[in-house]
């Protein structure tokens, strides 16, 4: 008895053992790439990146930004850039780097913790902790960026193991901060109230019983949720009503946010095992009534109907997606390796959980370590940062700068200038035409439209960059040749800066 | 009087002149907290207000250019309430909306205890009643939904004591106050009578609506071909929620309560038909008229008192989350009513545009017709005292359809000779602008049609503009 009692204690620790090494190795493998390079790979990052150093410096947020399409306001209370800024104040730009991968590397204790909920073996949960992990498009979306995303993962599935032992008082205060906390982060929070509606739809459709307990919790949820989300977001709701969803985000690109889903991307995506091991869990789960994989599922049908509905960022569907599937896939690892333990082949059994590692390995970790290179690679260079710190230093402080619209937040983040455009779209007034106007301005022939555009937006700046070139096909600006009126103030091989003298 | 009655109307009235003298400070807030220089709060009372000095006659020579009018008793009550109290027009259509909303609240206290509600939840009722925004809206701004409301409470009080006919007066009475109102009213009546198995009574509804007749010799009023918003609404569903900017919306945590009540009343499936049937049927009228929202605000009272005793004395197997729901609900409700008061008291118009309109009125000839937004009618034929183009009256209105096309012409225009051609056909003298307009009312752009063409053609003139307005001549 006591042996056992020994040998269950050894086993335990070892277990932990193995989560606490796949995160040190996720933890080292994102700290390796991140730090191969001082910039960051996303826009975005820059964006954040003022709105950390504001808090920083005045502690509080940047409320209304002046720089943004020549100003506008920000809405809700950044809490992950307050967050941050704590670090960025104690430890200074790096520690913007380390901190989100140690978030996202924290992720692998919740998907264990879940993972081991139901399916109380330790190998298979790890395998699936290993899985969600090292899912590629959760790792190219979350690297070298500083993004609210990087915290919002893992607190949402702390969120469910929460949920999951709501019946304990511990449990029940973790689920409920949670639940004040997430819908002041991030409006993502609206897929986890639909998913937990959708739970209560699938118990109710499968006949499973949901306690009381779980029934309030959820209500609770939706109702701090909704009234949360719509707290913060009353001006944008009275401003462009359901129009909120879609962020304000223009026509011409809101294509590339809300894509329809097919199989390819879903293997690219997500990886072919957290994929199929993830849906053949789903089914035995659904077979054997399993109640707690039944969040889960809830996850994975609503981000599956909010993509295909265009209401949920593709890339940001397709995650919560993979990494539900990764954490029920332990489902699947369980049944597989019991299965095998009752056959003859239950003697190579050791092999096999060898080899179901190394198939792991070489579907998702390599896949993620080589597409992990390539997003370094495309990391802006600091020849690419260039144009815009010698922008900040040699123009005047209330100048305009016309970027191309990813590069919108590296004239207001770097240059630290007013943009013309860039992503955040959120109440910006027509939105459609000013960014179908301000690109324009990349192809026009004609001089006369083109100042009229650039006198209607105050623009003093032109940055074309080789990407800008690439995009819109272009060798130069086609207006541009009137020397008294365009003249090229910077180049390098990434790009040029025209300044507007007439 | 035997002294059990007395006891009882004792034992009432310690409920309800609290209940009266809270809902009077709730009342009394906006104008508390509005400049007393701006007087009335938003468009149609101003409309009342100048009805109501000569509120028998069939013809508005201002409105829409001159328009026959339908008779409205709403300000012939208040042309009579201004004789008896002796006071103008304009502290009238103050005074009138409180004093029947607090009518209107007594006569619900008493329709919910007859209609055997607890004690607690009518009180609790008259309670959210009081602090919703279209209570407030309903019983501070003049218009003209509070008469019939209270015929209507007032009317289904003698129903339960069983003074059927009075009843029956009192309901055939909303029809003084317009088509809506009346319709409503015949509506609600045919429930109530279906609910009470009173099929016979049908036949009365038939009698009162051939007090329709004699609208029809007027023929059917244009069909509206484009939908309106109210003013600062900018989608449909803002319209339905206080916290959103409509004037006449329900709490959106009032509506999340209402929700719980709903769920109570359905522990008892069909019983409550009824109140689902009425509560489908003023949504979808609300749909058109969103004033209807303010019956619908007396049932969903009711739902959120029904909400709240759920919260309290339901099952709830985890306290802490009920007490949390419940606290957050609470404090929603009162931010959402100080939000609201802030929201009425800062309500239009303002100092700029009452000074704008004096312009107006000293500097223009008496048969002029100033052109802007149709929500700002009831503003030009008030404080200007001259001609709109068209306002929000669209019931019979003349050419409603191509005065409100050729107002969009004229807005989004760059042409100047399409411009000069309507305000030739309108006889257009003056075009009033304020920044509501130009930030998003009608226009997005700074240079968009009529605003490009008022500054870049001599054809028109700015005569007038402070911080808010300008007002442009038409030079012909």
């Amino acid at each position: 008895m006591l042996k056992k009692k020994k040998k269950g204690k050894i086993m335990r620790l070892r277990s932990l053992d193995v989560v606490f090494l796949i995160f040190l190795l996720v933890f080292v493998f994102r700290l390796f790439f991140v730090l191969q390079t001082p910039n960051f790979s996303d826009n975005d990052a820059y964006y954040n990146l003022r709105q950390i150093a504001y808090i920083a410096d005045n502690g509080r947020h940047l409320s209304y930004d002046e720089l943004s399409y020549g100003g506008r306001e920000i809405f809700g209370i950044p809490i992950f850039s307050y967050i941050m800024s704590v670090f960025y104040a104690l430890f200074g730009i790096y520690a913007l780097k380390i901190i989100p991968a140690f978030f996202i590397s924290m992720f692998v204790f919740a998907a264990y913790i879940i993972a081991k909920k139901f399916t109380e073996d330790n190998i298979s949960a790890n395998l699936a902790a290993l899985c969600s992990v090292f899912i590629p498009l959760f790792i190219f979306k979350t690297l070298n960026n500083i993004s609210s995303y990087s915290l919002i993962f893992l607190l949402s599935f702390f969120f469910i193991y929460a949920f999951y032992r709501i019946e304990e008082r511990h449990y029940l205060i973790l689920f409920i901060l949670l639940s004040f906390l997430l819908p002041l982060m991030h409006p993502i929070s609206f897929l986890l109230a639909i998913s937990l509606i959708m739970y209560l739809i699938l118990g109710y459709v499968e006949n499973i019983e949901i306690s009381g307990v779980k029934k309030e919790a959820v209500l609770f949820y939706i109702i701090v949720t909704f009234l949360f989300n719509f707290i913060i977001y009353k001006d944008a709701f009275t401003q462009i009503g359901l129009g909120v969803i879609w962020q304000n985000i223009p026509h011409i690109v809101l294509s590339e946010f809300f894509k329809d889903i097919n199989i390819l991307d879903l293997i690219l995506n997500i990886g072919i095992v957290p994929l199929i091991a993830g849906i053949i869990g789903v089914y035995f789960s659904l077979r054997n009534r399993n109640k707690d994989v039944l969040v889960l599922i809830a996850i994975c049908i609503t981000s599956i109907l909010l993509v295909t509905l265009k209401l949920l960022n593709f890339s940001i569907g397709l995650i919560f997606l993979g990494i539900a599937l990764s954490v029920i896939s332990a489902v699947a690892f369980e049944k597989f390796l019991k299965y095998i333990d009752l056959t003859k082949l239950s003697k190579y059994l050791k092999a096999i959980k060898v080899s179901m590692l190394l198939f792991i390995v070489l579907t998702l970790v390599v896949p993620s370590m080589l597409g992990t290179a390539n997003v370094i690679d495309n990391t802006i260079k600091d020849e690419e940062i260039a144009p815009f710190l010698w922008m900040k230093e040699n123009t005047a402080l209330s100048a305009t700068i016309l970027t191309d619209l990813d590069e919108g937040n590296l004239a207001t983040g770097i240059a630290e200038r007013k943009s013309v455009f860039d992503t955040n779209f959120l109440l910006v007034k027509n939105v459609d035409s000013v960014v179908e106007e301000a690109s324009s301005l990349f192809t026009l022939e004609s001089e006369v439209k083109a100042l009229e555009l650039i006198t209607k937006y105050d623009v003093d700046y032109i940055y074309l960059s080789e990407k800008t070139k690439k995009e819109y096909g272009i060798e130069m600006l086609k207006y541009g040749m009137d020397e008294k009126c365009f003249e090229k103030v910077f180049q390098n091989e990434y790009g040029e800066i025209i300044e507007i003298i007439c | 009087m035997n002294t059990e009655k007395l006891l009882k109307l004792y034992a009432e009235l310690k409920i309800l002149v609290p209940l009266v003298v809270f809902a009077l400070a709730i009342l009394l807030m906006p104008y508390i907290l509005r400049d007393n220089e701006l007087s009335l709060m938003g468009r149609e009372a101003y409309n009342y207000a100048r009805i109501a000095e000569s509120p028998i006659s069939n013809y508005d020579g201002l409105s829409y250019g001159g328009r026959f009018l339908i008779f409205n008793a709403y300000p012939l009550v208040l042309s009579i309430a201004s004789k008896i109290i002796g006071s103008d027009l304009i502290l009238v259509s103050r005074i009138m909306p409180i004093f029947f909303g607090l009518i209107a609240l007594v006569l619900f206290y008493f329709v919910l205890k007859k209609l055997e509600a607890d004690g607690f939840t009518a009180i609790l009722a008259s309670i959210f009643l009081i602090i919703s925004p279209p209570f407030i809206y309903m019983s501070t701004v003049s218009n003209v939904y509070i008469m019939p409301i209270v015929l209507l409470l007032a009317a289904f009080m003698l129903l339960l004591y069983n003074k059927k006919l009075i009843a029956y007066m009192v309901f055939s009475l909303t029809l003084f106050f317009g088509l809506t109102p009346f319709l409503i009213s015949l509506a609600l009546l045919s429930i109530y009578l279906i609910k009470s198995k009173n099929y016979k009574g049908l036949y009365l509804i038939l009698i009162l609506a051939m007090f329709l007749i004699p609208i029809l010799k007027l023929g059917l009023p244009e069909f509206l071909e484009f939908t309106m918003l109210p003013e600062g609404v900018n989608f449909r569903i803002q319209t339905f929620i206080a916290e959103f900017g409509s004037e006449t919306g329900l709490s959106m945590f009032a509506i999340l309560l209402a929700l719980f009540g709903l769920r109570q009343l359905w522990d008892e499936k069909y019983r409550h038909l009824a109140i689902y049937v009425v509560v489908f049927l003023l949504l979808v009228i609300s749909f058109f008229e969103v004033k209807a929202l303010m019956y619908l605000n007396f049932i969903a009272a009711f739902l959120v008192a029904k909400g709240v005793v759920r919260l309290i004395y339901g099952k709830w197997e985890n306290v802490t989350i009920n007490i949390i729901i419940g606290m957050l609900l609470v404090i929603g409700l009162i931010s959402s009513l100080v939000f609201y008061i802030g929201f009425l008291s800062d309500a239009l118009p303002n100092k700029e545009i009452i000074e704008s309109f004096d312009f107006i009125k000293q500097e223009s000839k008496e048969n002029a017709v100033v052109f802007s937004y149709y929500t700002k009618g009831y503003w030009i034929n008030y404080f200007g005292r001259r001609n709109n183009v068209m306002d929000e009256s669209f019931f019979y209105a003349p050419n409603v359809n191509d005065r409100y096309y050729d107002s969009n012409t004229l807005f989004y225009t760059r042409n100047i000779g399409e411009a000069m051609k309507i305000t030739e056909k309108y006889n257009i003298r003056y075009i009033w602008i304020d920044n509501a307009m130009k930030n998003g009312q009608v226009w997005k752009e700074e240079d968009e049609g009529l605003l490009f063409l008022l500054s870049t053609s001599k054809k028109f003139k700015r005569e007038y503009y402070n911080n808010y307005v300008e007002i442009w001549k038409v030079v012909r």
